[in-house]
């Protein structure tokens, strides 16, 4: 049985519509906007402020989080300078905050930092604050959406909050990456997985499949000792063998080591955020149940591949306190050229906290 | 479970069974019979270093209460007897079959590294982690004693060392249910602060649970348990896993702590070789830096890669990677149907020879060199008949037709190098060479590999070259062995003879290793890939020079050992690279090698990648260079 959630419904909007309600909402004058956005080389990195800017003009303020690794190549560097530039002269009133995600040992306290970027600005007599994932990492954009929330959540002042993610499911996939080599939990979505009293839980884990991720993931899974995994496969995908070309690179660890039934394959849509987000609680919420008298269960969460579906895991972690299991990106690779932004990239925005929701922000 | 082969780590298998019916106990014999012997493996710190996949975790997690208690009482199982004489002689059970330790093995994920970030004082991060650390190896020690269900939590009698009772105080007395709860309660106080999303101000808004002293490893010497054999103590012995995860002055910290004579416990913290830092990683002293107490005295170092004899590391390897490809077979029932319980015996280990066309191309070749080279008909005979006696003395029985070719070849170009040239007008017929030419295993190694390269001749084959490819680290073993076999099971599906011909061996392997090398995904996998190829490129050319110079070829390069010394201070860069390549088996240190009056550190290729690039699995071959030739093999930095 499906208990309350925290975004159902919820008010989400798909390209053409996001613009729209973008264009409309924040037209109102009395709306001042913060903006949270990665300044990296991703060139998705402006593509939300452009939007946002040219309704709000001098309302729109932002904070630029530089995600800072270890011996970047130069051609990432200039990228990374590029879109800083071309984001601060689309917004004027930004900063940027340069955030290291790795300390000098290696370990990841990218995490960690981004809150602390944060919280040193002040949010107050903002309305709306607004997380563009799409240059952001999951290590970083996690823990930034969870301390906005938790803000918002004990203001005094309204806050509304807001995800956007351009939604590029093939550029992520042929994103090259090297990765760090130690797993770990992002910041702050650590859920009581690591506690002894659920050491003989049952765990589940759903892996989000990327090719560009398959050492991550196998990473993951020899540190987990899940009992079940239910990977996610993009479907329906705007590549329509998209699913299959991932389970096909995964077939060795999803007949061998992971023994996963077929049945047990998650098939999510590729850009729709909220559907990711059922499908998880749905799981979660089947399964609960049949552990609760005995071992309980615990759903861990790799959403390492596609920012659509890492947004729609967050909104479950966030609901559920869900552990978020993860390997950071030690640098990234560029290929020779750098696929140009077409028109299959969608525009995504969720709407995650404020006036939209008047029952939650009463029960708060 | 399907194959088991495929599971690799043996984190993967929990239950109890499984993991006793694969894991062998050589590791055990190996690296830790000698110091319990030495009776100084529980009365002191252990530190126990090792690469990814060499076999630390197995090692932790068989010490593991439950194991051992399942052994114990299991001891008539195939395969378990050879566990618990394993067991018994690095002092886990005593002779009378009975648990001498309660293990308990504890990874340190990255959350205790979390600690080192919070904003605190030294003193309350660290105190945080130990914390945290002794409130999981209480949970853990009762968790392990009472999983199997032959004792009682209320049963367990908890033995504190004299004059500690303000400590036992602080754990929740001796009574092992309330140190239980009080265990939990500073458990979940601690993981509370660092997991939060913004951690707590100050000390004082901690939870009362984080800010009271806790110490169960300063008091605990032992645990009495009510067994059926009688009262029986054991002593705790915590095993910290993948320390390299905390940051190295929390590590110094740790091992500070844990090195304290007053504790009665068994501590032992088990690293990866590259956390060390580079010079500590790459140098030969047996160091662990910064992050060890004075080692000898205080610490037991044991490092599961840099023995100083590599050859008995290598038989002793191959050893146990044989037991544990025989263990994982066994549990597959169609090898077991059909009688098939070694591994070894499904890889054929006669060679294949080169067809007939191939053959008699070979022999034009070798007519054409004699001319070439003017050898004459008495020395050519000479050499024939060397190498014919060389073939019936050996106990090889790959010296068909083909390899008696190739070995006359070498020797034909080893004579024209040794002999005075000749000039157009001053012509010296079939002289003596400088240096007598001699038909012998070096030679016969040279001439497979030549055939290898120039007609395709498999090369791997055999258990031998199985073990050799995957430089002494047991998951890659089973990766390659596991391809192996997937082989052999679909043969026997369709009804046909299991055992993989050389050539089918070879193409696995290779194919194996080239898979393996493709999955590195590590930081400076890249600046690893094109070092290590630049160096078997130029491997290669000196492994097919004609008179191979180097017998069965080169797998190496040697760098005078003080100027290798130098690297971490000189060339930081190649440094790094070198201990990510040494961390992942991409590159073997081999330290102090003298040879001709000098001594040498041999950057010896991994087994994948002398696979995948066709050179010899044999140490010993290298060539001369220097450090800024090696860091010119780097890729341009390009930061």
């Amino acid at each position: 049985m499906k208990g309350i959630r925290r975004w159902q419904p919820c008010v989400d909007h798909r390209g053409p519509e996001t613009e729209q309600f973008a264009r409309t909402y924040f037209a109102d004058p009395e709306r001042k906007c913060l903006l949270i956005a990665g300044g990296g080389f991703d060139p998705r990195a402006s593509v939300a402020a452009g939007l946002l800017s040219s309704t709000l003009g001098e309302r729109l303020s932002a904070i630029i989080v530089r995600e800072e690794r270890p011996l970047p190549s130069r051609r990432i560097v200039a990228l990374a300078d590029a879109n800083v530039r071309l984001l601060q002269s689309l917004v004027t009133n930004s900063i940027v905050e340069s955030i290291q995600i790795f300390d000098s040992d290696g370990a990841v306290v990218g995490g960690r930092n981004a809150v602390e970027a944060i919280r040193k600005n002040s949010l107050d007599g903002v309305t709306d604050v607004v997380i563009d994932m799409s240059a952001l990492s999951i290590g970083v954009s996690f823990p930034i959406v969870r301390y906005v929330l938790e803000f918002a959540e004990h203001a005094e002042a309204r806050i509304n909050v807001h995800v956007m993610v351009l939604s590029a499911p093939y550029h992520d996939e042929q994103r090259r990456r090297v990765s760090n080599d130690v797993v770990s939990l992002v910041h702050s979505f650590h859920g009581d997985l690591k506690l002894h009293s659920r050491s003989e839980s049952a765990k589940l884990w759903i892996p989000q499949l990327s090719v560009a991720k398959q050492s991550a993931l196998e990473r993951i899974y020899a540190a987990g000792s899940f009992d079940d995994v239910c990977p996610i496969l993009p479907f329906p995908s705007s590549h329509a063998r998209a699913g299959e070309a991932i389970a096909e690179h995964f077939m060795e660890q999803l007949d061998g080591a992971w023994e996963v039934d077929a049945r047990n394959i998650v098939y999510a849509c590729e850009d729709d955020p909220v559907d990711v987000y059922r499908t998880i609680l749905d799981i979660e919420e089947q399964r609960r149940p049949v552990f609760e008298g005995t071992v309980k269960s615990v759903v861990v969460l790799s959403p390492v591949g596609s920012k659509a579906v890492a947004l729609g895991s967050l909104m479950a972690a966030v609901e559920r306190a869900l552990p978020v299991v993860y390997v950071e990106a030690l640098k990234y690779d560029l290929p020779a050229k750098e696929t140009p932004m077409t028109s299959d990239e969608i525009m995504l925005h969720v709407w995650l906290h404020g006036e939209a929701y008047p029952a939650a922000e009463q029960r708060l | 479970m399907a194959n088991p082969f495929e599971k690799r780590a043996t984190e993967y298998l929990r239950d109890s069974d499984t993991f006793l019916s694969i894991v062998t106990p050589e590791p055990l014999k190996t690296f830790l019979e000698t110091p319990a012997q030495e009776e100084r493996l529980y009365d002191r710190l252990t530190i126990i270093t090792g690469t990814p996949g060499s076999g630390k975790t197995t090692i932790a997690s068989l010490l593991q209460f439950h194991f051992v208690d399942s052994l114990r009482r299991n001891q008539n199982r195939t395969g378990y007897s050879s566990l618990v004489q394993a067991l018994t002689a690095c002092g886990a059970i005593d002779e009378d079959g009975r648990p001498r330790v309660a293990g308990v093995r504890l990874p340190l994920e990255a959350e205790y590294r979390d600690f080192w970030q919070l904003p605190y004082p030294t003193a309350t991060r660290t105190r945080l982690v130990l914390a945290l650390l002794q409130a999981r190896a209480i949970l853990g020690w009762f968790r392990n004693i009472t999983m199997t269900g032959q004792y009682r939590l209320e049963d367990l009698r908890l033995v504190a060392r004299p004059g500690a009772q303000a400590a036992v105080d602080h754990m929740g007395g001796l009574n092992p249910v309330a140190a239980r709860d009080r265990a939990v309660e500073v458990e979940r106080a601690v993981y509370g602060i660092g997991a939060a999303l913004v951690p707590p101000n100050s000390e004082e808004t901690f939870p009362e649970a984080a800010r009271a002293a806790y110490h169960p490893f300063d008091v605990l010497e032992a645990i009495e348990l009510k067994d059926a054999d009688g009262p029986l103590s054991v002593q705790p012995l915590v095993m910290l896993d993948d320390a390299h995860t905390l940051h190295p002055n929390q590590l110094a910290e740790l091992n500070r702590n844990l090195a304290r004579r007053e504790l009665r416990i068994a501590r032992w913290v088990l690293t990866r070789v590259d956390a060390l830092t580079p010079t500590e990683a790459l140098l030969s002293a047996t160091s662990t830096g910064t992050a060890s107490p004075q080692i000898g005295r205080d610490v037991t170092h044991i490092a599961m890669q840099k023995g100083e004899d590599r050859e008995s590391q290598r038989r002793a390897f191959r050893r146990m990677a044989r037991d544990m490809a025989d263990r994982y077979l066994r549990q597959m029932p169609e090898f077991s149907r059909r009688g098939h319980d070694k591994f070894s015996d499904l890889l054929e280990t006669a060679a294949e020879p080169l067809s007939e066309s191939t053959l008699h191309k070979l022999r034009r070749e070798v007519d054409s060199t004699c001319t070439a080279l003017r050898i004459t008909a008495t020395r050519r005979a000479r050499f024939a008949e060397d190498i014919n006696q060389y073939c019936a003395g050996t106990k090889s029985t790959d010296v068909g037709e083909d390899i008696r070719l190739a070995m006359l070849m070498i020797l034909c170009h080893r004579y024209a190098k040794r002999v005075p040239q000749a000039t157009l007008f001053d012509v010296v017929e079939d002289a003596d060479p400088a240096k007598p030419i001699k038909a012998d295993a070096a030679v016969a190694a040279g001439a497979r590999v030549h055939l290898h390269h120039k007609f395709g001749r498999p090369y791997y084959y055999g258990i031998e070259a199985v073990c050799d490819a995957a430089s002494d680290n047991a998951e890659q073993f089973l990766h390659l062995a596991g391809r192996l076999v997937a082989k052999a099971e679909t043969r026997i599906v369709r009804n046909r003879n299991a055992v993989l011909e050389a050539k089918l061996q070879h193409t696995e392997l290779c194919a194996g290793a080239e898979g393996i090398l493709r999955a590195y995904d590590y930081p400076f996998a890249q600046e690893v890939e094109a070092l290590t190829k630049a160096i078997a490129k130029q491997c290669l050319d000196k492994t097919l020079e004609p008179n191979a110079p180097l017998d069965g070829g080169a797998s190496a390069v040697g760098i005078l050992q003080r100027d290798f010394d130098a690297i971490p201070a000189s060339q930081p860069r190649l440094a790094s690279v070198l201990q990510f390549a040494v961390g992942y088996n991409a590159i073997t240190l081999a330290q102090n090698y003298g040879q001709g009056g000098k001594n040498w550190t041999l950057l010896e290729l991994g087994g994948c990648v002398l696979v995948s690039n066709g050179l010899t699995l044999r140490r010993g071959g290298f060539l001369e260079r220097t450090v800024p030739q090696i860091a010119g093999l780097l890729p341009e930095d390009e930061t």
